[in-house]
């Protein structure tokens, strides 16, 4: 991308890549115009090598063409252009159907052409598409936004009726379509394209919960709810079909994947168990109106009960695993069991209270914390940048001992579960956006 | 079509919405009775490609400072730095110097491509991992 921005300037360049990632480069130097930009490919991987291994990449071939990688350089920055290296125009527009052909057959076609999970899909016939988009009063011409992969790669758009063909895939009940619409319109995409292997999570509030017959009590998070699942799949779906992502190597790089991506976590509050007040109104939205949020993380882990002598120590510990990062990337979730313990008993009289806790007590060695090779990656720039706290714990001395989670606003709680026992989960996942369910319906 | 399948305990369900291959059987042949359906394209739409033209390249590096420039991916400037030392092994007479980019790997930093068009340089960028 940079590199794409220099040569518009007239500076020629020679990007260095390694050659794990040359679907991914090639793909998004074509989608930028350069198709023929002078890639120089080294060996996998460069981090973690010793400076005697990265020198001999330097000294080495190029892994695609065999021929010294200084020499590879050199031609790539003054080898003048030919012909071929003009960009030109291509062809991207997506028809409306799909060549008629028999459910056996459009079956096949869906999985080959990667529009699936890889589990069955219902076709989005448009008799089922139509009594779909009955659930909604937007005209199915409707742009509901646009979504990328990540941050270096291109938007793709999307209307009402996209949206409602991937939810007819995913198995949704024409009820469930305002939330996928509002789903669709935070315009974060359920399979992010980090290396890192992110999942999406699903947080549904307000009346709607009830109404299409949600389930936020016992195995809310598994499934065993028809709207919870078929929710979290067209998410997921969607954001593979309408986000331009998904293609593993070139718009989905996850070195290891998730499998909560299959369903994302979807799953509504419990509302009426829960001593606080519900997450969508400390987000803003009134308590009666019906709302979805967002968040992005990777895994869980998981502690039961609310020791009376030692919770302090044992919830520090929970989350002394989670590596900083700029999102704050913890989330509460509680079975109602632990929120009354912690209301009643700790006097945890709000959700805020609880973040703030963990924001003061969540610490880690100043010298650890810049050592993290996310942080490195994603908040010293900040920090270098003067931007707070981050400039002022950049400053601090080595055994300084410094939040782990920079904002306590950052720390959500969501009230989950049951109540057949007080096991609960610190969700390594931050918080994205809120959408409201009630303007899609 | 619809396809069955012989459960465990010999009830008879259908296969709804799965191909026979998915479970390695045998495909059924097409006939002309089968029934076709019309089902609507699930893709969203991807923008239009820019036309984009790369910078003219001279024929040699003679009188251009080649900048090393890291994004900060691991063990970037490390590679970077052995490149720059043995390119100026392989090329004695050739300037260079080595630059960190400002901010995350993704953030833009029009002042160092400023600088290096104003210093009539070339790039040589390390990316990825």
């Amino acid at each position: 991308m940079h590199c794409m921005t220099v040569e518009k300037l007239g500076v020629p360049t020679a990007p260095i890549v390694t050659h794990v990632f040359r679907d991914l480069v090639e793909a998004v130097a074509f989608k930028g115009g350069m198709a023929k930009l002078r890639f120089v490919f080294v060996p996998h991987p460069v981090g973690g090598q010793p400076p005697s291994g990265l020198r001999a990449y330097a000294l080495g071939s190029d892994s695609l063409t065999g021929r010294p990688v200084l020499d590879e350089i050199n031609e790539a920055l003054a080898k003048p252009l030919t012909k071929e290296d003009e960009a030109a125009p291509t062809d991207r527009s997506v028809p409306r159907l799909v060549e008629p052909d028999t459910e056996e057959h459009l079956h096949r076609l869906f999985l080959e052409k990667g529009w699936t999970d890889g589990l069955p899909v219902v076709l989005p016939t448009a008799r089922k598409v139509a009594e779909m988009l009955s659930a909604t009063s937007r005209r199915p011409d409707e742009v509901v936004g646009r979504m990328r992969p990540t941050q270096t790669q291109e938007d793709w758009e999307y209307t009402v009726e996209k949206v409602a063909v991937n939810a007819v895939m995913a198995g949704a009940e024409p009820s469930f379509f305002p939330v996928i619409l509002a789903l669709a319109a935070t315009q974060e995409t359920a399979l992010h394209s980090s290396t890192s292997s992110f999942a999406s999570m699903a947080v549904v509030n307000g009346p709607i919960r009830h109404e299409i017959g949600m389930n936020g009590g016992i195995g809310a998070l598994g499934p065993f709810n028809h709207a919870n699942a078929s929710i979290g799949r067209a998410y997921s779906l969607l954001s593979r079909n309408l986000g331009g992502g998904a293609v593993p190597g070139i718009t989905y790089l996850a070195s290891q994947g998730n499998p909560l991506t299959y369903n994302g976590l979807c799953f509504p509050e419990n509302e009426e168990r829960s001593p606080w007040e519900p997450f969508h109104v400390s987000r803003g939205f009134r308590s009666d109106e019906s709302v979805v949020s967002v968040f992005r993380g990777r895994g869980m882990s998981h502690l039961l009960d609310v020791r009376s002598k030692t919770w302090r120590r044992q919830f520090t510990d929970l989350v002394t695993g989670i590596t900083p990062s700029p999102g704050n990337n913890l989330t509460l979730l509680l079975d109602p069991l632990v929120a009354r313990t912690l209301k009643e008993r700790e006097g945890f009289d709000t959700k805020a209270r609880l973040s703030e806790w963990f924001h003061e007590n969540s610490r880690v060695l100043a010298e650890v914390y810049w050592d993290y090779q996310l942080v490195i990656n994603y908040i010293e720039p900040q920090a270098r940048k003067g931007v707070e706290p981050f400039a002022s714990w950049l400053k601090a001395p080595g055994d300084a001992l410094i939040p782990r989670f920079s904002d306590p606003r950052g720390i959500s709680v969501v009230v989950v579960g049951g109540e057949t026992n007080a096991y609960w989960f610190a969700a390594e996942f931050a918080y994205l956006a809120s959408r409201s369910i009630d303007e899609w319906r | 079509m619809t396809h069955y399948q012989k459960g465990v305990d010999g009830e008879v369900f259908p296969m709804i919405g799965v191909p026979r291959e998915v479970y390695g059987m045998t495909s059924t042949k097409r006939t002309t009775t089968e029934k076709k359906l019309v089902v609507l394209n699930p893709r969203g739409s991807p923008p239009p490609i820019p036309m984009a033209s790369m910078a003219a390249r001279s024929g040699s590096l003679a009188g251009k400072t080649v900048y090393f420039v890291d994004v900060r991916f691991m063990n970037g400037d490390i590679l970077l730095k052995e490149m720059e030392k043995a390119f100026l092994k392989a090329h004695p007479d050739a300037r260079t110097a080595f630059r960190q980019k400002r901010g995350g790997y993704a953030e833009d930093d029009p002042q160092l491509w400023d600088e290096i068009k104003a210093n009539n340089g070339v790039m040589v960028m390390a990316i990825g991992h």
